[in-house]
């Protein structure tokens, strides 16, 4: 029996359609374009007040041995250190009277208030709780922006060449509770 | 297409002075630009991520913008908040009102008790139960009380507090807000 002979030349010329492969790319890419998100999504942690149970009053220290507070009206941070007057001024001030109905502070603003919270850090460097108390008014991204600052070192602050400690764990204040929802 | 790959044949025009025509095969030569397109699909389907804050990502809600932060969203229920509506997984709550006295967005007496908006904890209830019921038959993925709280960068606080007593409430007190990273 003769075997079959094929002609590999034969197909060899053949031209392969490439219209309907181009057609589908030319659908898909600006699909795809239109629906990719081309930023990083990240996420902050704002943990809520733990209320202590009756049980574990006695152990509580009042006045507690480190208390820093960060209250944010409309036009400005206002940060208290161990603080014994609630009324009374401030111990580090950030003016945003320029920012009071916009929904974000400037750079400056937030690098002011990340370098004192970094002095704050260097005079307590164990303590790592802090209280945040918002405005009713305060926008999202104004929140978002304080507990961005306050939570670790940027890879930029000076402060982590003097402090190898900090350089090692990067935590300024991660222990943020939010003031204000208070939940049973 | 040629052996080497990705050719179109096109027929030449006539060419020559002395109107002697001759007619050239030009092939054009399209693989630069079928491997271009490969990568392109390829980079934008990776792109394409399926996690929550991805999904859950719609044009009434622009994400607030922080420069230090990178830790990334975990595969948890999310809680969306925009300017007229608030959903849980994507599923409506309730609808979100301006309230006439402050002029901010506030959710209708009948769903918001003034500490807890109801059909919210209900809802985080029943998540927080089928948590807890994977919890016992897989012990690897606790119930951690974390949830994703996905919101409009000009939401104001007031606002959320609700939202966050209602979380807080129903056992989910870990909550991660979701944001833009500039850096």
């Amino acid at each position: 029996m003769a075997k079959k002979k094929f002609n590999v030349d034969a197909d060899f010329d053949e031209p392969l359609n490439l219209t309907p492969f181009l057609d589908v790319m030319i659908v898909l890419i600006p699909f795809l374009m239109l629906t990719a998100s081309f930023f990083t999504v990240v996420v902050l942690e704002a943990k809520l007040p733990t209320p202590i149970p009756p049980e574990r009053m006695q152990e509580v220290k009042m006045p507690p041995p480190f208390d820093l507070v960060v209250m944010v009206p409309k036009d400005s941070i206002k940060i208290y250190v161990n603080n014994k007057d609630p009324l009374g001024p401030p111990q580090f001030f950030v003016d945003a009277s320029d920012r009071k109905d916009s929904s974000s502070y400037t750079e400056e603003q937030v690098l002011k208030f990340h370098s004192i919270l970094i002095e704050i850090k260097k005079k307590f460097p164990t303590e790592e709780r802090m209280a945040l108390d918002p405005h009713p008014s305060l926008p999202l991204e104004k929140l978002a922006q304080i507990i961005d600052q306050s939570k670790t070192f940027s890879g930029t602050d000076a402060v982590l060449e003097e402090v190898p400690q900090f350089k090692e764990s990067m935590r300024l204040f991660p222990g943020l509770a939010m003031k204000g929802v208070y939940v049973p | 297409m040629s052996a080497g790959g990705g050719g179109q044949q096109v027929k030449g025009s006539k060419f020559g002075r002395g109107g002697a025509s001759t007619q050239k095969e030009v092939h054009l030569n399209l693989t630069p630009m079928i491997d271009m397109m490969t990568i392109l699909v390829v980079y934008l389907v990776m792109s394409f991520s399926a996690d929550p804050a991805t999904l859950a990502n719609s044009k009434d809600i622009e994400l607030a913008r922080v420069l230090i932060t990178s830790e990334k969203p975990k595969e948890v229920s999310v809680i969306s908040l925009s300017k007229d509506m608030l959903l849980l997984d994507g599923k409506p709550i309730c609808p979100v009102i301006i309230n006439p006295k402050d002029g901010y967005p506030d959710f209708p007496d009948s769903v918001w008790s003034g500490f807890f908006i109801h059909p919210l904890k209900e809802a985080l209830d029943k998540v927080k139960e089928n948590a807890q019921a994977i919890e016992r038959i897989n012990p690897n993925k606790p119930f951690n009380g974390e949830i994703l709280l996905h919101a409009d960068r000009a939401i104001p606080f007031a606002t959320l507090k609700p939202v966050m007593r209602s979380a807080g409430n129903a056992g989910f007190r870990q909550i991660k807000i979701a944001a833009k990273g500039m850096n």
